[in-house]
This record gives structure tokens, C-alpha cells and sequence, in this order.
């Protein structure tokens, strides 16, 4: 109880008001710019807090976290450039719904299903951390390896039309995540001599040139149209109204639940919480709501956004109860605690409860604050945008630069991002759909590791893959979200 | 009347930045640092190595033990490997520091790298780190021993848990040698965070971490069977050493501080009397406490005998594949065949579908296509050093905001507005407010 009232102190001084409001801001604006992410933003700024007393430095990093998963929905809806990796579902419906002439609309149904999705996940980090990290642990490198399978699964069947040219996209992502390290000998593969690649493509410049290179080329390609970074106007119908609470609180609940059990689990994030929680979405809805996916659909940006930021308090449980980061940003995060000589797990909840609080409460503060901000300041940060094509592009493709740049200072990760815009260019043109490439790219070495350790420990078996129920649970749920749409297709014909 | 006001302003910001920019780079001395030394750390921000080199910034830094700051730039990736061949091939001006701890030699002996610490020049060994031999609360090995006659009576079945190439590998290796016979499946974990993990899950028998992890974790229903150094540790008073029970396996990891080769030996003594001078601070000493870090500095003759003997005793260990695994990259590639196959003979069988790509406008590829290639060249000119990089900017932002505008006369002055306000304010938030050097 004292813990508690020591943290609030902490959260309500002005000090501590001023870095919640800078640290989102921060956040939602790094958020909004694509190629500048909030794992940079965290990473950076680190070290900034050295000089900090602890329980401030986390106030200012939560609220940063925060801001950077709710920013990337501006971006977006209305340029169809994900600002962070976790808003890559959101493009899929908000930006047609932005192009279809409803901006505002697109908007708040993102920000409003951002701070729902908050609220909840919040409701159970603080309620679930201590039982939910025994749990954690039970799950075997199989298990791991199963969901990354069901994952996989999962995007290939909502990536397009096609559920080969899908896996097609997934399998060029797997191998992309091939060159460096051989897990299992230790040597290096697939990097054709270049010491660069030592360490394999990174995460960041192939998802810059994927995502937002090849859609500049393709902006470059349309210029002569008129410019579709849409307007927003009218703040009125940003906000929810009462039918829409009615219509999609089932929705806004489900995708939140997923999000925060997507997030605590280790490894995956907020991209992967959405892209479950909207293949969710998709595959409950009655066949008129399913039509609209892709197109513009509301379930669709509702699901997406709850769940990227569900899956930050369904991420900070096992950091905060066992050390164990659920994903990137976690993992700085946990290098945080560390130099400011914290142990997070459960001697963090005994000796240093105040700042179990702080990071608790600060998570909520910062949603709140999100919520206000995102609605006041959306068409302001919007502008971003409407900057006169011509002169948006070249500034953009800096920004890009610089950001694959910064991340380890070298010029090898400028040319892999350039290098995967005209890939990704290309892939638009003959209609190969870039996130299941993308997915593939995160989800394998986390699976190749997995199954590698797996393998090792059971000295070579592969039976336990269908032995351990988790796993098997998972193995049968993707076997089914295969078969069944291969069936009806079978019935129609 | 405000727009003029506003340009003034821009114009104004410009001028003071080049002002502030013409200052960097000047001046010039005879006695080293004459500018910040660049600390690579082959690690990700926040981890051990990354953590421990910022303390010892930090230490130098409020003590003046340098008339320069120590800067530190993360290169994570490829075991390390990527941080290391930076320095390796970086110019010997004793501008660009390395600190990397054993994993240099050990992932030369496991044929991950190409070159050892012979390809350095080492400066000091600062902050010991032991290692440890845990097992989960409930385990049903008591003792050191169990562990160790079981790994004999029923080789290659207990869980063991390393980080495959790394110290913590070969650790495992010795404690195998030290009784004939015996033998553990070793299996890789990844880090510290994920071993524990896997140790309270079940799907472990027994692992190695560090001391400082020990500490960490500790709460979290783990045991400690043995302490892998030469005498017991004041932290941890109460676990046995090894070698008292028979398995004489000293394992403990420092952080080495390395410069390229051929660099003045004056250059290395001054950096190496930094470091010490650094370590006996007090600020360091209460941090290495916290961290459970031994705070002792190996220098000079003592140093270059510890490297060749750990060279020596990596390079003998045997760390063969022992479990057929998979050849991941076969399958990828068996996988792109077949749906790629899958994908062309839609294209070359399947119906034909009206293009969609007819509705749409006519395409300026001639516009996407010039602009990309002007990023191109501005990317080479800032990649082969050509052009700093405001300059660069600067140029490729006119240059292609001329081509995308058609040269109109009235957005002249923003494209120009916008080149030096991008240019110089990314170079400030960037160099100043991140200390990231940019090209």
C-alpha cells in the first residue's frame, strides 16, 4: 500500500506529469514518422537516462512505448506507411477507409480501439502478472516452435487472394532471415563473403524498404494524381457513439484478450498480437463484414489497433515478474532496469515494489494522455503528410536513410533497405503479397532456434511436436485453418 | 509580412547551425586524445558488456580521467563478430577502442570468426565474472556430484544448458572432461534470460550462468551445485567451488578492452592506466558490487599470458555437432521452389483475369526511377565518403525536389528551406542530442 502511494507521488508530481506528456508525444511522433520506430526512440534515449532517478527514467520510457505503438496508426490510415512494424494490420483497412473519404473516421476508430485495447491489457497486468509468469515457463522450445507454425499460418491465409503465392511471399521471408550465424554449427551461411552480413539482414531496413520505400516508389510512379494523404477534418467523428460501443465491444474485448496473450508470450510482439487478433476478427465475421476486409473495414481497424496495444501490458508481465522481455522493446527496456541496477522478477515485486507500480501506473497515465493527445493533435501530426508530394518524398527517404543508418552506423543496412523497396516494388507489381515475406522474416529464427533447441534436447526426435498438448493444440489448429478453406473452395466447385 | 519574417528565421537557424558545424572537426595537438574515443560494443544498448563499458564511461568521465570522452557505439549482430571486424580493420589511431570478453577467442576457435585476439592489440582485462552450475529447486541432483555421475552412468541424457560458441560452451566441454566418461546433452539457449526460462520450465537438467545472473535470478526457485573458480566467492559464501569437489573447471569471463593492430604502444599504456585508474574509482567499485562483478584490472604481461592460455586451452576443445539436425537453408529453398512453382503455373494455366493495372493512370516511372537513382548516387556519395553528410543531403533534396517540382520558380525557396533545415537539424538531433556519427 505504501509502495502504491509512493509511486503515485511519483506519477502525479509535475515532474512526473511533464515526462509522461513529453515521453508520449515523443513517442506518438516517432510512431508517426515511418522509419524511425519506438525501439529506436527507447534505445536512444537509454542512455539519456542515466543521469535519472529510475522511477523517472521508466515514467519517461513507458510513455514512450505507449506513444510509439499508437503513432504508427496516423502514417497508417492516411499514407499506407506503417510508422512502427505494429501498425502494419491497420494499413490494410484504414487506409481504403481514408481513401473512400473517411479520414476522421479511420482515425478514431484506430485511436479509440488503441486506448480500449490499452485499458484492458492494463486491467490484466495488473492483475495476472504473478500467476501468468508460472505459466509462461511450462511452454517447451516445441510449443514455440508450433505457434510460430500457426502464425505463419495464420498470414498466409488473411495475406491475399492466394494462398500460394502467400507461402510463396512467407518462404522468400524465411529465407531472408537465413544469412549469419548458423544456429546449429555455429558457422556463417549464406553470406557470399560479405563480413556484413555477418549478423543477417536486419529486422529494420527490410521492413523500411518493404513497407515504405516501395511505397514511395509507387507514390513517385502516381504524382500526377492528385495527392491521397488525406485530409482530416471534422474532430466530431473521431469519437465513438453509442452504436458503435454496441457494435463493436465483443470485437474491442476479443482483440484485446488476444493482444495481451499474444504479448506476454516471449519474443513476439505488438505486429504479431494484431495480425492474430485480425485474422480473428476476420475469420468470426458473417461473410457481408468479411467482404468489407481489406476494403475498408472497421471490425478490421478496431481489432488491429486493441491488440498492438494490448499486447504493451501483456508484454511488461513476464519483464516485470520474471526479467524475461515479450518483445523488442522489452528487451531495451529490461537492459533499462539493469544499469539502473534493478532485478526485475518476483525479488523486484519484494524489494523495489514502487517501481512495479511506477511502471504499472505510468502504462495507464500514458494511455490517457495518449487518447487526448492522438484526438487534439491527429490533424495537426496528419500534416505531416500533406506536405506537397514532391517535396514529402525526398524528405521521407532521408528520414529512411538515416534510420537504417543509425541503428549500428553503417551503410550496409541503407542498401539491404533500398534493396528491399525495389523488392518489395516489384513483389506490388506481380501481385505477391509483401506482410506474409515480412512475417516470415521475424517469425523464423525464432521458430529455427526453437526447433534446433527442441531437437538438441530431445537428441534428434521430432515426436514431441505432437506429444506435448500445447504444441499439438497449435499443430491442429493450423492443420484445420488450412484444410478448411481448401474444403469449402473443394464444395464450391 | 510573416511569411518574409519566417524566412529570415529559417535563413537565420541556418547560418548559426553552419556556425556550430564549422566548429567541429577544427584544431589539432600532439598529445593523445585530441578528439572522443569511440568505444565499440558488439552488443545491443542494455546488455552485460554494453552496461559494463557505460559504467566505466561514466566512472572516467565525472573523475576527468580524460581530457576526452569516451564515446560508445553499439554493433551488435553475428556473435560479435560485426563489432570485432569494425576495430580489426579501423585505423590504428587509438580513436576506436573495442570491448569484447572472451567470446573473440572463443568464436575463433569454434570457427565462427576468422581471427582471435591475435588480430588486437590488448589494452587491459578489467571486472571478473564467475560462472556458476545451476539446477531447478525441485531437481533431484543434491549435489555436484549427481549431476556429474549421472552425465557418466547415462551419457548424453541430461539437459544441459549452454549458449553454443560462447564461454558458457566450453565450460560445459571442461566439466565433461574433468571426469572420463561422462557426457551432457548440451543444448543452445540463447541468453541468460532464456536459459532460466527453460531451466524452471523442465525442459533443462542442469545449466551454466554467470555469477552477476545468479544473483539476478536468484528467488526464482534455483539451486546453485557449484561455483566454477578458484576459490569461494565472498557473494556467494555458501556454494562450493568445483575444483573443491573434484572438477577442477575454472570458468570465469572479463571484458577485454582491445585496440587495432599496430597501434602506439604509448597510445595503448595511456588507455590501458585510463582503465585502471577508472576501475579503482569508487563509482565503479559500488556498481561492480551491485552487479556481482569482480572489480580487478589485468594488464600488461599478465594479460598477454591469460589470452594464450585461453587461446590455447579454446583452440584444444572439441565442439563437434553431436544430434543430427536439419539443414534449414535446404528446406527454405525446397519451399520457394515449390510454391514458386505453384505460383507460375497459376500464372501460365489458371484463368486469365482482367488487368486491374488498365484502370490506372498512366504510371511516371520515368519520375520513381530518376528519384530512386539520385538516392542512389547520394547513398554512394555518403557510403564512399565523397560528401559529409548535410552536404549530401542537402544536394540529393535540392537536386531531386527540382526534378519532382519541374524547376517551378515559386517552390524554389521551400525546396531549399526544407534541404538545409532536414540537413543541419537531422545532423544535430542526431550527432549532438543521440551521439550518433553520422556519414
Amino acid at each position: 500500500m505504501e509502495a502504491i502511494t509512493t509511486a503515485s507521488a511519483y506519477l502525479f508530481s509535475v515532474q512526473g506529469l511533464f515526462l509522461i506528456v513529453i515521453g508520449t508525444a515523443l513517442g506518438i511522433t516517432m510512431g508517426a514518422i515511418p522509419g524511425l520506430t519506438g525501439a529506436m526512440l527507447i534505445a536512444l534515449t537509454l542512455p539519456l537516462t542515466f543521469g535519472m532517478d529510475p522511477v523517472n527514467a521508466f515514467i519517461l520510457l513507458i510513455s514512450m512505448y505507449v506513444g510509439a505503438v499508437s503513432g504508427g496508426l496516423i502514417t497508417a490510415t492516411l499514407l499506407r506507411m506503417p510508422g512502427t512494424p505494429a501498425s502494419i494490420m491497420t494499413t490494410l483497412d484504414g487506409y481504403p477507409m481514408a481513401r473512400a473519404g473517411k479520414p476522421g473516421r479511420a482515425l478514431g476508430l484506430g485511436i479509440t480501439a488503441s486506448f480500449v485495447g490499452g485499458c484492458i491489457s492494463w486491467l490484466f497486468l495488473i492483475s495476472l502478472s504473478a500467476p501468468i509468469a508460472k505459466y509462461s515457463t511450462k511452454l517447451g522450445p516445441f510449443d514455440f516452435f508450433s505457434l510460430v507454425l500457426l502464425a505463419l499460418v495464420l498470414i498466409a491465409s488473411i495475406g491475399g487472394k492466394s494462398i500460394s503465392r502467400s507461402f510463396f511471399s512467407a518462404s522468400l521471408g524465411v529465407f531472408a532471415s537465413l544469412p549469419g550465424i548458423d544456429k546449429a554449427t555455429g558457422n556463417l551461411r549464406l553470406t557470399f563473403g560479405f563480413d556484413e552480413l555477418n549478423g543477417g539482414l536486419k529486422l529494420l531496413p527490410v521492413l523500411i524498404g518493404m513497407f515504405a520505400i516501395s511505397q514511395i516508389i509507387l507514390d513517385l510512379c502516381r504524382i500526377g494524381e492528385t495527392i491521397t494523404v488525406i485530409p482530416v477534418k471534422r474532430k466530431r467523428e473521431m469519437l465513438f457513439k453509442l452504436k458503435d460501443w454496441k457494435d463493436q465491444s465483443f470485437n474491442l474485448l476479443r482483440s484485446s484478450v488476444i493482444g495481451t496473450w499474444i504479448g506476454i508470450l516471449p519474443g513476439i510482439g505488438a505486429n504479431i498480437g494484431s495480425v492474430t487478433a485480425y485474422s480473428a476478427a476476420k475469420s468470426m465475421a458473417t461473410p457481408e463484414e468479411r467482404e468489407q476486409f481489406g476494403k475498408g473495414s472497421e471490425i478490421g481497424i478496431v481489432a488491429a489497433e486493441s491488440a498492438n496495444n494490448a499486447t504493451i501490458g501483456g508484454s511488461l508481465i513476464p519483464l516485470i515478474s520474471l526479467g524475461i522481455p515479450g518483445s523488442v522493446i522489452d528487451a531495451i527496456l529490461l537492459g533499462g532496469l539493469l544499469i539502473h541496477g534493478l532485478q526485475p522478477g518476483p525479488l523486484l515485486f519484494q524489494q523495489n515494489p514502487e517501481m512495479v507500480y511506477t511502471i504499472m501506473g505510468s502504462m495507464i497515465v500514458a494511455n490517457i494522455f495518449m487518447f487526448f493527445f492522438m484526438v487534439f493533435a491527429v490533424r495537426y501530426l496528419a500534416r505531416l503528410a500533406s506536405v506537397p508530394r514532391s517535396m514529402l518524398m525526398p524528405v521521407i527517404l532521408v528520414f529512411c536513410i538515416v534510420g537504417s543508418f543509425a541503428l549500428s552506423t553503417r551503410m550496409f543496412d541503407v542498401w539491404t533497405m533500398l534493396f528491399f523497396g525495389l523488392l518489395g516494388f516489384a513483389f506490388e507489381r506481380i501481385k505477391i503479397p509483401l506482410a506474409p515475406f515480412v512475417i516470415g522474416f521475424i517469425l523464423a529464427p525464432i521458430a529455427e532456434e526453437n526447433l534446433l533447441m527442441g531437437l538438441m534436447a530431445s537428441n534428434g526426435s521430432y515426436l514431441p511436436i505432437i506429444q506435448r498438448p500445447v504444441s499439438l493444440i497449435f499443430v491442429v489448429a493450423s492443420i484445420a485453418l488450412l484444410a478448411i478453406p481448401l474444403y469449402k473452395r473443394y464444395r464450391l466447385k | 509580412m510573416l511569411k518574409i519574417a519566417g524566412h529570415f528565421l529559417i535563413v537565420f537557424l541556418i547560418l548559426l547551425a553552419g556556425f556550430q558545424y564549422s566548429k567541429i572537426g577544427s584544431g589539432s595537438g600532439e598529445s593523445f586524445p585530441q578528439r572522443p574515443v569511440r568505444v565499440v560494443v558488439p552488443f545491443n544498448p542494455g546488455g552485460g558488456t554494453d552496461t559494463y563499458a557505460r559504467i566505466l564511461q561514466k566512472a572516467i568521465k565525472d573523475n576527468d580521467l580524460m581530457p576526452q570522452p569516451l564515446v560508445i557505439v553499439n554493433k551488435p549482430g553475428g556473435g560479435a563478430t560485426i563489432g570485432s571486424n569494425y576495430v580489426k580493420d579501423a585505423r590504428n589511431d587509438g580513436y576506436t577502442l573495442l570491448c569484447l570478453h572472451e567470446a573473440l577467442m572463443t568464436s575463433h576457435a569454434t570457427g565462427q570468426s576468422m581471427y582471435g585476439a591475435e588480430a588486437f592489440e590488448a589494452v587491459a582485462a578489467t571486472g571478473e565474472m564467475g560462472q556458476v552450475v545451476l539446477v531447478a529447486n525441485e531437481s533431484l541432483f543434491a549435489t555436484m556430484n549427481d549431476l556429474m555421475e549421472t552425465a557418466k552412468a547415462e551419457p548424453e541424457t541430461l539437459k544441459f544448458g549452454v549458449n553454443l560458441g560462447t564461454p558458457t560452451h566450453f565450460s560445459g566441454i571442461q566439466l565433461e572432461n574433468t571426469l572420463p566418461g561422462a557426457r551432457f546433452r548440451l543444448v543452445t539457449t540463447g541468453g541468460g534470460a532464456n536459459r532460466l526460462a527453460a531451466l524452471m520450465g523442465g525442459h533443462l537438467d542442469a545449466a551454466i550462468f554467470s555469477v552477476g545472473e545468479l544473483i539476478r535470478f536468484r528467488g526464482n526457485g534455483l539451486r546453485a551445485l557449484a561455483y566454477l573458480g578458484e576459490s569461494r566467492l565472498d557473494a556467494i559464501p555458501e556454494i562450493p567451488t568445483a575444483k573443491e569437489l573434484g572438477y577442477p573447471v575454472y570458468s570465469s569471463n572479463l571484458q577485454y578492452w582491445w585496440l587495432p593492430k599496430g597501434t602506439d604502444p604509448e597510445i595503448i599504456d595511456y588507455m590501458a592506466s585510463v582503465l585502471k585508474q577508472a576501475m579503482e574509482t569508487d563509482y565503479v567499485l559500488e556498481r561492480s558490487k551491485e552487479l556481482e562483478i569482480l572489480p580487478r584490472t589485468i594488464l600488461g604481461d599478465e594479460l598477454a599470458e591469460r589470452i594464450e592460455s585461453k587461446t590455447k586451452l579454446f583452440s584444444l576443445m572439441k565442439t563437434e555437432q553431436r544430434v543430427d539436425l536439419p539443414d534449414v537453408t535446404v528446406w527454405t529453398i525446397a519451399a520457394i521452389c515449390v510454391f514458386g512453382a505453384m505460383v507460375l503455373g497459376k500464372i501460365v494455366f489458371g484463368k486469365r483475369t482482367i488487368s486491374e493495372n488498365a484502370k490506372e493512370g498512366r504510371m511516371r516511372y520515368d519520375l520513381a526511377f530518376g528519384t530512386v537513382g539520385m538516392c542512389l548516387v547520394y547513398v554512394l556519395l555518403m557510403g564512399l565518403g565523397v560528401l559529409p553528410f548535410v552536404w549530401a543531403t542537402i544536394a540529393f533534396i535540392v537536386a531531386s525536389g527540382l526534378y519532382l517540382t519541374s524547376c517551378d520558380k515559386r517552390k524554389l525557396v521551400y525546396v531549399f528551406e526544407v534541404a538545409f533545415t532536414m540537413s543541419f537539424g537531422l545532423h544535430y538531433v542526431f550527432t549532438v542530442l543521440f551521439t550518433i556519427q553520422l556519414p
